[in-house]
């Protein structure tokens, strides 16, 4: 027998594998093709203080080992998501609920974060802080310490759950921004958002997203990602959740040999609807194949 | 070539759409587009929607 539970801030996971915010709904849509309840955890998607219909479309772009997404984080807002989304989540899925968090003010941050810590069925609060600051002509909370150290000490205040910050990787230095969450209270930190990228539709000749430019994502960036939850492991003592181009259980290992306690899957739920039930699946088999009876052993291990 | 139909006719219809998908299946708001009767998914509430509701 091997374990593969793991606990992020006081919360188990029977295992280490989460859907990733935006890319599995609200839980309960991928429960009419395999029983939700084989995750550690759910990610459910990205909620702001008011309705959001998000961007035109197209919104989806393909690539060779990736895609390219503009959502702009269409939601019913953070009330319906609290009335609604969740408890027909919990209808069908037991397991812990990480509920992803956006804003465009510090103030929506606030007021949303307070919102969702009163609800008993959240176990973690994930705060996306990847989105333009209005507030301070559009450059993300996440591209400056200070913004995000702020964001991360203004939600601490009203809150009681654990607060992990989602960090982008469009940034010259993702140790000092993680640092600085740290600092500001953090509990966790999640890594990695989406990169950027571009497509062009050779027949139309013009961009095939309707914004153009739009969050690129899956298998091509993992390693970037492990990069990046290497770096961050040896500057702070929070867990880490790893995020990026994660389709395998082999991967899932990796990331937590780079650092991290527990691990997200975005753009492969796009690719193949079951990757987390596969990748849940094939844990086991590959934790024996290299002889790992713990998955807690290995987390940071490629540092020592 | 839909909303050029949709103009040339004054009969109601059924108007079959697409669009660039991620999941397939409504779980990503990749396919999403306003109607009169709210926000649908082309994938999961669509792909025809009734000449009454569509939003050009
Ligand atoms: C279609 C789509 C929607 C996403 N929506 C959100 C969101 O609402 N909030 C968020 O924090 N991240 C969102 N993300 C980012 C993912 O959660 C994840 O961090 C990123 O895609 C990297 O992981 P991946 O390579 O496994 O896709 C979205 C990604 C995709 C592909
Ligand atoms: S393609 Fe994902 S919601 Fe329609």
């Amino acid at each position: 027998m091997v374990n593969t539970k793991v606990s992020l801030s006081g919360v188990t996971l029977t295992n280490p594998v989460i859907p990733a915010s935006g890319t599995f709904g609200f839980g309960y849509e991928f429960n009419e093709i395999y029983d939700i309840n084989v995750l550690g955890a759910i990610s459910i998607k990205g909620t702001t203080k008011e309705p959001r219909f998000g961007n035109p479309t197209p919104r989806i772009a393909e690539c060779s080992s990736g895609l390219i997404n503009s959502i702009g984080l269409q939601n019913p807002g953070i009330d319906k998501v609290i009335s609604e989304e969740i408890p027909k989540l919990r209808e069908v899925y037991y397991k812990p609920i990480i509920s992803n968090i956006s804003g465009f003010s510090i103030d929506e941050y606030v007021e949303c974060c307070q919102k969702i810590d009163a609800v008993k069925d959240v176990d973690i609060i994930e705060v996306n802080i990847s989105c333009p600051n209005v507030h301070n002509g559009g450059m993300s909370f996440g591209t400056s310490p200070e913004n995000a150290r702020a964001v991360t000490e203004a939600v601490k205040k009203v809150t009681t759950k654990p607060i992990y910050i989602k960090l982008t990787p469009n940034v010259t230095d993702i140790v000092s921004i993680a640092k600085a969450c740290e600092d500001g209270g953090a509990d966790g930190i999640s890594l990695i958002n989406t990169s950027q990228g571009l497509r062009i539709d050779l027949k139309k000749r013009r961009p095939i997203i309707a914004n153009k430019i739009g969050g690129f994502s899956g298998r091509a960036i993992f390693p970037i990602a492990l990069k990046m939850v290497y770096q961050v492991y040896e500057a702070v003592k929070i867990p880490i959740m790893g995020i990026g181009g994660v389709a395998t259980a082999e991967d899932v290992i990796e990331m937590m040999m780079a650092g991290a306690t527990a691990v997200q899957v975005g753009a492969e739920n796009l690719v193949n609807p079951y990757a987390c039930r596969d990748i849940v699946n094939n844990l086991e088999r590959v934790m024996q194949k290299y002889n790992i009876k713990d998955l807690n052993e290995i987390i940071g291990e490629a540092h020592k | 070539m839909l909303k050029a139909v949709y103009n040339a006719t004054t009969t109601s219809g059924s108007y079959s759409f697409e669009e660039r998908m991620g999941c397939g299946f409504g779980a990503c708001m990749g396919c999403s587009c306003k109607t009169k009767y709210g926000n649908k998914r082309i994938c999961k509430d669509g792909p025809v929607l009734v000449k009454e509701e569509i939003i050009w």
